[in-house]
């Protein structure tokens, strides 16, 4: 059997969660720092047994709302840190995870904190949106924006389409995955959505992008997770159940665009599935739950087949019969995701895949879940991990 | 309110798009294409992909292709643009998985389709010296 040095050296022992809301009405620090707080109270931690920290940015400076290593060695009043870094693959939340369990499992550090906020655009109108071509339009986005091509829903609406008219998807099965991780939502108090939503609501939504509407796109928040990751040697000497990390696998994709790649149906290709279920020696047939970050509802389908749970063109029909739904073959997105828990990037996944693994997800618990999937990336570059109990 | 018609960006040539950006002005689609591998690369850029050699050149191309894919925008604020317009991905009939993107300017946004046939156009960005390939539909 190959050595894979990673497999099961580090553990998740504490999870905190501020809860999605639509104004916290704090500056971002104290956001975060809840977040942390209540992680090192469930790891039964102080700041002092923290000595590797990593964050979706590792500038100096905090970016907006998203702390750096920098900022929480402040925050956490530490002298230094032996180790820090960014994210795995640049998926801000599980990545951030993910370089931390590598850290711990290689002997970088012994017990590291990741961490990472969101806070919504205070400011209203156009310039809310993630608008990248200039006046002046260079590189790629001189091939986009002069034809008003510049915001990310285009992209995800452009293969979206593609799905829709050449893979066998349809829009009643994405609403299926919106509807049921709205009933998912329903039953975690973490979330800021708290009203049920139904298929014809979903239907009748007003476009953002056709063929994706107002519910095919995450809802902003403000929120943060932190996660503490420590030695599975060390992992028992804590106060709550470890969750093992496994396995974590990264992807970069062909182009940083999702526009000039030749397959939108392959964006995640197939090469990773194989990849990551190979290195983490699980079937995924043995899957309790995943969490599959759905930045848009269109996410969860181009993952489904990547990860070839499911062959390519039948993610669909996978969805539509209701596979993903609590009490389904595979209930995905079990907290309500990034639709409809919140932003988080992924945050909400990873503390919601370790509650399910302890049996700790009260109303939306898996049954006897005992391995879960995390994937968060929503660009060319992704991030998939796997825990276990 | 911004002013759509002065907003609307200008793409900026560089080394690597030189070529494509003069055909576009003389109105023919210009495509870097290597010397060596006989490949197609758009948008242009300096390195074929597919052989790493420093031998990619414009060549003009027929100008027809096929909507592989396409978006229609509702939301406000993209500069120089009044939602709902269309986007389309035009693959080109010279290559698999060549795309550019343009709008299809004699199609409304409810009548486009995946898989309709399309010629370049182009047209002249107001206010600059840049003329951007353009679609137009195939007539029968």
């Amino acid at each position: 059997m190959t050595d894979y040095t990673m497999r099961d050296k580090s553990a998740i022992v504490g999870v905190g969660h501020t809860g999605c809301t639509k104004d916290a009405g704090a500056a971002p620090e104290a956001v975060w720092m809840r977040a942390v707080r209540e992680a090192l109270d469930d790891a039964g931690l102080r700041p002092a047994d923290i000595d590797g920290i990593s964050t979706p940015f590792t500038d100096t400076w905090p970016m907006g709302a998203v702390p750096t290593p920098f900022t929480l060695t402040e925050s956490l009043g530490l002298p230094g840190l032996r180790w820090h870094a960014g994210p795995l693959g640049g998926a801000y939340s599980l990545g951030s995870v993910a370089s931390a369990a590598l850290a711990v499992s290689t002997g970088q550090c012994d017990t590291a904190l990741a961490v990472h906020c969101m806070m919504r655009p205070k400011k209203k109108g156009p310039t809310a949106y993630n608008y990248r071509g200039a006046q002046a339009a260079s590189g790629v986005y001189a091939h986009l924006a002069p034809y008003g091509y510049s915001v990310f829903v285009q992209m995800m609406a452009t293969v979206t389409r593609r799905l829709l008219d050449t893979n066998g998807l349809t829009r009643e099965q994405l609403g299926r995955l919106v509807v049921d991780q709205r009933s998912n939502a329903l039953r975690n108090p973490l979330a800021v959505m708290k009203d049920p939503l139904t298929l014809e609501q979903y239907l009748d939504a007003r476009w953002l992008a056709e063929p994706l509407a107002l519910y095919d796109a995450d809802m902003p928040v403000d929120a943060a997770i932190a996660v503490v990751i420590t030695r599975s040697d060390r992992a028992r000497d804590c106060r709550s159940r470890p969750v093992t990390i496994r396995h974590v696998s990264t992807f970069l994709g062909p182009r940083p665009d999702w526009v000039f790649q030749a397959d939108y149906a392959e964006l995640f290709p197939a090469d990773l599935g194989r990849d990551f279920w190979r290195r983490a020696e699980i079937d995924p047939a043995d899957l309790s739950f995943a969490e599959i970050q759905d930045g848009f509802s269109v996410y969860v389908p181009l993952w489904l087949e990547a990860l070839g749970i499911v062959k390519r063109g039948e993610a669909g029909g996978y969805i539509g019969d209701g596979n993903l739904a609590l009490g389904g073959s595979l209930p995905t997105n079990t907290h309500g995701g990034n639709l409809s828990e919140g932003r988080l990037q992924g945050g909400g996944a990873v503390v919601e895949a370790v509650r399910q693994l302890r049996g700790q997800a009260g109303e939306r618990q898996v049954d006897g879940a005992t391995t879960g999937l995390v994937t968060v990336g929503g660009s060319p570059t992704v991030c998939a991990a796997l825990l276990h109990v | 309110m911004t002013r759509p018609e002065l907003c609307r960006p200008v793409p900026v040539a560089d080394d690597a798009s030189a070529a494509y950006w003069a055909g576009a002005r003389e109105h023919r689609l210009v495509i870097m294409r290597c010397g060596d591998c006989a490949f197609y690369v758009h948008p242009p850029r300096a390195v074929c992909p597919r052989c790493q050699q420093e031998t990619l050149v414009g060549e003009e191309v027929s100008g027809r292709g096929t909507i592989y894919s396409y978006h229609v925008m509702h939301l406000p604020g993209v500069p120089g643009f009044t939602p709902p317009y269309a986007v389309a991905v035009v693959e080109l009939a010279e290559q698999p998985g060549l795309f550019a993107v343009g709008n299809v300017l004699d199609c409304p946004p409810e009548e486009m389709a995946t898989g309709m046939a399309v010629r370049v156009t182009f047209e002249e960005l107001a206010g600059s010296d840049m003329t951007l390939p353009q679609w137009s539909r195939e007539q029968a």
